[in-house]
């Protein structure tokens, strides 16, 4: 804790003047007035709902929502002046009152290590306080983090912050995700997303939303929800920790809880942003294209360069833009947040670009002091165009795979169309989504809290993708397309969330009971409209009705989940507590067989370092903490029931056809996982240290087997038969490393070391990213180990290739002896995801002013298959190893596709984020009537630190994190990779 | 418009258990309709399995079958050396002669074999169709009409199976040899017509359901060996006009014309500069057939033939090299192709009588057949003239490949590779589908 005086300040707004009517009027009863600001030390965010008071006198109050608070009538003399907060060291200063004379002040907390008595949401009525809590809980403060680094979207607030938190990919299409992967995947078949809380309700948690462009759907529906609006998130990372949450929560829960209004005059934030988004070091990311003359001679040229020399730079640097503004404040009896933010970003051609209007209000009403109603809701309008529209007409890969022997045609080198033709095509996502909320948290009695939410997550969706008629028709650059194609897809998904729980205590000597109860009901709901329609008849008709021919299908998918808990918790002389806790769900996709999916937890805690025996001077606070629990995943939402399709019979009669066999049997995956590990502050809380260890089994994992079709049914059926195991450790440690009155520098380090394995996947047949005994998804080729080229001919010896015929668990492990290849050969390269995550950041503080900020992000050991190295080896022989073709072995990999040529190992070290953070003098702040403004200067994606593999057989990889979405899709499907992009922050608070 | 709400999944009472365990006990019986959901997309078993739905049953069987024939007779027409495919992926597929499709999805795509699980539908939906309706306790309508027409198609698949395939299974069942497959078909078109007290009509197939039932049972028996008995049934065809269809239609992906589709609309438009064409070219052993004024079957030599109707655009394949011949037997996607008619009927007949002896019956029914296209008459007739015959008159209908079984014929250039290079297997009746071995215990041994 860092206390310092800073004097009075005229200008700081109405509560100062108030302040000063104040000491005028009772000036003359020698006594004077506080007032001041309370922030956080390290954040430099000012802290609401700080008590701050002076004991002796017992005078106090709370801060308002710009940290502000107001003493009255304060005795002159010298007083002891405490300021107290949950989560916060509690700081005392000593101050000087002067009789009719306004004392000012700013006082910095300094966040407790561990933080123990803090509430976070763990599904009970009540919350829990961390010390009782027997697992890790990740927490994200969204403001603190928006203050600082360069944020756009809820990708950016929680990449690289937490350990055991990572996405898949990054993509320099502006208006898409990842998935987001929560300790790895842990599902074979049913998707490895975590469920996804906003404030209390649960909602879409689609990773793979908006239109299907060339790697599918890329639009995460995560990054809806607008960062600015939110207060922190909690990530629950495991099955012990998400059993409440019961089915579908094996894969984590993420709780987003939003801002909420705070007691006291009003107080408006204005946010500015402006930027930029540019594709770092493009010359070298587009490369040069190899080719031959009708001599035989290798030629080469570089498309960028091409271009750009002749004025058609084909990518650009894109304008972003934002604007935001809130309002919060409140009574005793009603609270209000409102805000609206407007956000316009350009990528890197002038069609990529996203427009997004949010606006939300939250609302708290306290009509008795037993009961607490709060509203929360969240509205957002928007509308995407992307710069992939459908499968090989993007521009990225026209240049990726442009070739110099085209210079000459109507091409100009590019694969199939030019970039002039290609922003003509349209592929676009309006959006439309409403998520509220509304809770009621009742304490009829000390000892009783009990709590009821509704809520509705709504979105209506238009994705469209067109190619117009152009006026030559197919003899344009997209063939049959250019005579005109429409798919119009709209998309409306309903989530409905009703949510039950009470919680009682009761003391019992040194014991403390806590039972929880609860019951949730979710149901949601899919429908979705496709209509296509092919040739127009003039370029200006763009409609499904001036389609020559039109198709329409609908989808609708519904699944409702029913389940209730139980949880006692004991606490022994609140430091150490036991829970345990039992759920049982029903959900419609279980088969009719399946009874109900019981998942049971126990966890325990001790705050050692609160015991009288504990006396470790530099372990200022220790919690040990282990967990055991289960979890769920529910299975395709139809796949338990035998279904017939419609079809048409002769002369147009109604008919069905089979569909899914269907499994009446089918449950879900059942994850159960062990968890133990330790939080400690140290070095007089300097330093939190967190440190778990994890082990998850999944058993009953869904396995898609494909039907025998003498069954009478096409495809797959879902079964219970898979076994997998999940393990690994987390490392989390942040810290002020130096602090003095002008200077401070704060570390944070957060480490997560994953693995898995497939233990056991029944008769299904090994693929080439799941086989029995490795990680899943992981990548299965041939190597080939050595070859021969001909050297009368120059040709390579097809029948000289030896592969590497394979070793270890069914001879799928590299290392054995060589062989003439077959299709049986393939062995393992290494695990599709990344088993090392690592973030670390650094920050230097000013002066309590300045900030610089500096955010890396680290991953080892995960491999992938470069789409555009690979078709510029094999599809398009375009690298200058497939023109020379003298290295043997190269030729064995392209011309036998084995890995297609460009399998490589993916690790990285990127500079995600870098800023610098100003917070403007007070008395610069006071002439405009604001109490606080900063600015920041941000940038993302701006360097590349370090790659493990810089090419494949001498053709530069572009950027390992152009991943696709597909958890087991190895290639990158030529992916645009990341942007850099820059921004300008303006915050002023009034 | 949602108008299919059947598919409320039954929840027997499972949330018991939770109710057990917390307060839920008391609204256990609400909340099993709670999780009741909508499927309006689909049809439970529970919803089609009733006697209301009957008449739908059999016409789903007729569907899957029609779709599953669209797809064989253009998928067949590279065994059947019908035409050339210029781009070598469609005949790619056949150089391992692995079928492993597990898709079903006939009508969408015409070169990974969907045929295979398709025909298992329909067969399976027919014999549950016949199956379900004996079952019910009272009588549905046309009740009689419905159990004869699912056991004709049926034994349609039964049929075609053992025609086409070198082994086969049903039900995840064990491996039944062509013998066993035709056998199967025989019983079934037998029941069939034990059914049919009288003839009636399948709406839009045939007007004669009788006919073609006697037509089916007398291919199935004349693959069987069994000459009398598929000349018995083949007399059964009486009526000249006589026809039945694969039906199809233009305005529906899963019912259109395959072989039109593939032969004549589907374009292929990636070359630079970008010129559609079709992929897939009519091969030479169809090109200019004629029948020559001494009535010899002759290419090039006479009178053009006009039930193998093949005209040459000029143009060249997808590859730039293959002659663009295109067949204009079917005019667009919606043509129906003829599952069997009258003609088949004679052929049989003609067959049987050149094995038995009586070459002139059987020289009078070849030239009959030819009078209906104006043809000259053919001056004798031996099994090279009827093969040469069945050829022809069922051209692209896929029938040819289960004669080049049947007599044990080769490719008409000699080779067992394609003009891509691409080689076709050992054998060329068809395999049994790899998936049902890995996934069928009492076939994988």
């Amino acid at each position: 804790m860092r206390c310092r005086f800073v004097g009075f300040t005229p200008g700081r707004a109405t509560l100062a003047l108030f302040a000063a009517l104040a000491a005028t009027a009772v000036g003359l009863s020698a006594q004077g007035t506080v007032t001041g600001t309370v922030v956080d030390g390290r954040t430099l965010q000012p802290l609401s709902v700080v008590q701050v008071d002076i004991p002796t006198l017992e005078i106090g109050g709370l801060t308002q929502a710009n940290g502000q608070f107001l003493l009255l009538s304060v005795p002159a003399g010298t007083h002891q002046l405490r300021a107290t907060r949950i989560g916060f060291r509690t700081a005392t200063l000593q101050i000087e009152v002067t009789a009719g004379q306004t004392t000012q002040i700013e006082i910095n907390l300094t966040a407790e290590a561990l933080a123990l008595d803090e509430v976070v949401v763990t599904g009970t009525a009540g919350g829990t306080r961390q010390r009782a809590l027997g697992n890790a809980m990740a927490r994200v403060e969204a403001a603190d983090v928006a203050e600082v680094a360069p944020i756009n979207t809820m990708q950016d607030l929680l990449q690289g912050r937490e350990a055991g938190v990572g996405f898949k990919r990054v993509s320099g299409n502006v208006g898409t995700g990842s998935p987001i992967r929560i300790r790895g995947y842990t599902s074979l078949n049913v998707g490895n997303n975590p469920l996804i809380y906003v404030d209390g309700i649960r909602v879409d948690n689609e990773t793979q939303a908006g239109p299907s462009l060339r790697d599918g759907r890329q639009v995460s529906k995560l990054d809806d929800i607008n960062p600015e609006d939110i207060e922190r998130i909690e990530v629950i990372k495991g099955p012990s920790a998400a059993t409440l949450y019961g089915t579908e929560a094996s894969n984590g829960v993420i709780n987003i809880i939003t801002k909420r209004g705070v007691e006291g005059a009003p107080q408006f934030d204005l946010t500015i942003k402006q930027g930029a988004t540019w594709l770092p070091n493009a010359r070298e990311q587009v490369n040069v294209a190899y080719g031959k003359d009708s001599a035989g001679n290798i030629i080469s040229f570089n498309i960028w360069d091409q271009e750009r020399d002749a004025g058609r730079q084909f990518f650009t640097t894109g304008h972003s833009q934002g604007y935001a503004l809130s309002m919060r404040g409140g009574t005793e009896r009603v609270r209000y947040y409102l805000a609206t933010d407007w956000d316009d970003q350009t990528g890197i051609v002038h069609y990529n670009w996203n427009k997004v209007f949010n606006t939300r209000a939250n609302v708290s009403v306290v009509p008795h002091e037993s009961l607490q109603i709060d509203m929360s809701t969240g509205y957002v309008n928007g509308t995407t165009s992307f710069m992939q529209q459908r499968t090989s007409w993007g521009v990225w890969e026209q240049a990726q795979w442009s070739t110099p022997e085209g210079v000459d045609t109507r091409l100009r080198g590019f694969l199939r169309a030019r970039p002039e033709s290609i922003e003509e095509v349209e592929a676009t996502r309006d959006n439309s989504r409403f998520i509220g909320s509304l809770t009621l948290n009742h304490t009829p009695f000390e000892w009783l809290t009990h709590r009821a939410v509704i809520g509705l997550d709504q979105a209506h969706e238009e994705n469209r993708r067109l190619f117009p008629r152009h006026p030559t028709g197919a003899q344009h650059d997209f063939g049959g397309l250019s005579l005109g194609d429409l798919v119009v897809e709209r998309p409306y998904t309903r989530y409905i969330t009703f949510d039950y729980a009470a919680t009682g205590s009761l003391d019992v000597s040194d014991f403390t009971l806590r039972t929880s109860l609860g019951a949730q009901y979710y149901a949601k709901q899919l429908e979705t409209v496709v209509s296509t329609g092919k040739t127009f008849p003039a370029p200006a008709i763009t409609s499904l009705a001036g389609a020559a021919s039109t198709t329409s299908t609908e989808d609708f998918v519904q699944n409702k989940t029913m389940g209730a808990y139980v949880q006692q918790e004991v606490g022994y002389q609140d430091r150490i507590f036991v829970t345990a806790a039992i759920r049982g769900d029903d959900n419609s996709a279980f088969g009719a067989d399946f009874d109900a999916a019981i998942y049971p937890k126990l966890s325990g805690t001790w705050v050692l370092s609160e015991e009288d025996f504990f006396d470790v001077g530099w372990v200022n606070s220790l919690r040990l903490r282990t967990a055991w629990g289960k979890a769920g995943q529910q299975p395709d939402v139809f796949a338990a029931v035998r279904l017939y399709e419609p079809a048409v019979g002769p002369a147009s009669q109604a008919a069905v056809t089979p569909d899914e066999v269907g499994n009446p049997e089918l449950g879900p995956e059942v994850s159960t996982e062990i968890e133990t590990g330790f939080d400690a502050g140290l070095f007089d809380d300097r330093l939190l240290a967190q440190v778990t260890y994890y082990q998850q089994d999944i058993r009953d994992a869904l396995v898609s087997l494909p039907v025998a079709p003498s069954r009478g049914f096409p495809g797959s059926q879902s079964v219970n038969l898979g076994h997998l195991k999940n393990w690994g450790w987390e490392v989390n440690l942040n810290g002020r490393v130096f602090d003095s009155d002008a200077f401070a520098v704060d570390l944070g380090t957060n480490l997560s070391h994953n693995q898995n394995r497939v233990e056991d996947v029944g008769d299904l047949p090994p693929t080439n990213t799941l086989r029995e005994g490795f990680p899943f998804p992981a990548i299965f080729d041939e190597l080939a180990v050595s070859a021969q080229i001909d050297p009368a001919t120059g040709r390579l010896v097809k029948s000289s290739i030896m592969c590497d015929s394979g070793t270890g668990i069914n001879g799928w492990e590299q290392g054995g002896p060589p062989a003439p290849c077959n299709s049986r050969m393939e062995v393992f390269y290494g695990p599709l995801q990344m088993p090392w995550e690592m973030g670390y950041n650094l920050t230097f503080t000013f002066f309590n002013n300045l900030r610089l900020y500096a955010l890396v992000e680290h991953r080892i050991g995960g491999y992938a298959t470069s789409t555009d190295v690979s078709c510029k080896h094999t599809c398009f022989q375009t690298s200058l190893a497939a023109n020379e073709r003298t290295n043997p072995l190269f030729l064995a990999h392209a011309d036998e596709n084995f890995g297609t040529g460009a399998i490589y190992n993916g690790g990285f070290a990127r500079l995600r984020e870098i800023s610098a953070n100003f917070r403007l003098p007070e008395s610069l702040v006071a002439r405009s009537g604001a109490s606080r403004a900063s600015v920041s200067m941000g940038a993302r994606n701006l360097a590349m630190l370090w790659v493990s593999q810089p090419d494949i057989w001498g053709e530069p990889i572009h950027d390992p994190e152009a991943r696709r979405t597909s958890d087991t899709n190895t290639g990158s499907n030529s992916n645009v990779p990341p942007t850099a992009s820059f921004n300008l922050t303006l915050r002023v608070s009034f | 418009m949602k108008t299919i709400r059947d598919g409320k999944r039954p929840a027997r009472g499972r949330f018991a258990k939770i109710a057990a365990l917390v307060l839920a006990a008391s609204a256990a019986g609400a909340c099993d309709s709670l999780l009741e959901v909508e499927l309006p997309g689909n049809l439970t078993e529970d919803g089609l399995l009733i006697p209301d739905m009957a008449n739908t049953m059999v016409v789903s069987a007729i569907a899957d079958f029609e779709c599953s024939y669209s797809d064989f007779s253009v998928s067949i027409g590279g065994l059947e050396d019908a035409y050339w495919e210029s781009t070598g992926w469609f005949t790619r597929a056949w150089s391992e002669y692995r079928i492993t499709s597990t898709s079903g999805n006939c009508g969408q795509s015409n070169t990974n074999a969907a045929f295979a699980t398709s025909f298992q539908k329909a067969r399976f939906q027919a014999e549950q169709a016949y199956n379900t309706i004996s079952g019910f306790e009272e009588a549905v309508p046309d009740q009689e009409q419905l159990l004869a027409t699912a056991a004709l198609y049926a034994g349609l698949v039964y049929t075609v199976f053992g025609e086409h395939w070198c082994e086969n299974t049903v039900d995840v069942g064990p491996l039944m040899t062509p013998s066993q497959l035709l056998a199967g078909g025989e019983e079934w078109l037998g029941t069939a017509i034990g059914h049919m007290s009288g003839d009636f009509d399948i709406q839009a197939v045939t007007s004669s359901a009788r006919q073609l039932a006697h037509l089916a049972r007398a291919r199935n028996r004349l693959s069987q060996g069994n000459m009398s008995g598929a000349a018995s049934d083949a007399a059964q065809v009486t009526d000249p006009n006589f026809i039945a269809w694969v039906t199809r239609d233009n305005s529906v992906r899963k019912r259109w014309n395959q072989v039109y589709h593939m032969l004549n609309e589907n374009k292929y438009g990636t070359i630079t500069p970008p010129v559609m064409v079709d992929g897939v070219q009519v091969a030479p052993g169809f090109r200019n057939l004629t029948i020559a004024a001494d009535g010899s079957q002759t290419t090039d030599d006479g009178m053009p033939d006009p039930r193998v109707p093949v005209v040459n655009t000029g143009q060249v394949g997808q590859d730039g090299v293959t002659p663009h011949w295109v067949q204009t037997k079917y005019r667009d996607q919606g043509y129906d192709i003829p599952l069997g008619d009258w003609a088949e009927a004679q052929l049989i007949q003609a067959e049987v009588e050149v094995m038995s002896g009586d070459a002139a019956s059987a020289l009078a029914r070849i030239n009959a057949l030819r009078d209906r296209h104006g043809l000259p008459h053919a001056q004798s007739v031996d099994m090279d003239v009827i093969i040469e015959e069945r050829r022809r008159e069922m051209f692209l209908e896929g029938r040819h490949h289960a004669d080049k079984l049947r007599y044990g014929l080769w490719f008409p250039r000699g080779q067992n590779f394609n003009h891509k290079g691409v080689a076709y297997g050992p054998t060329t009746c068809l395999p049994i589908d790899e998936t049902e071995l890995e996934l069928n215990p009492n076939t994988s041994g």
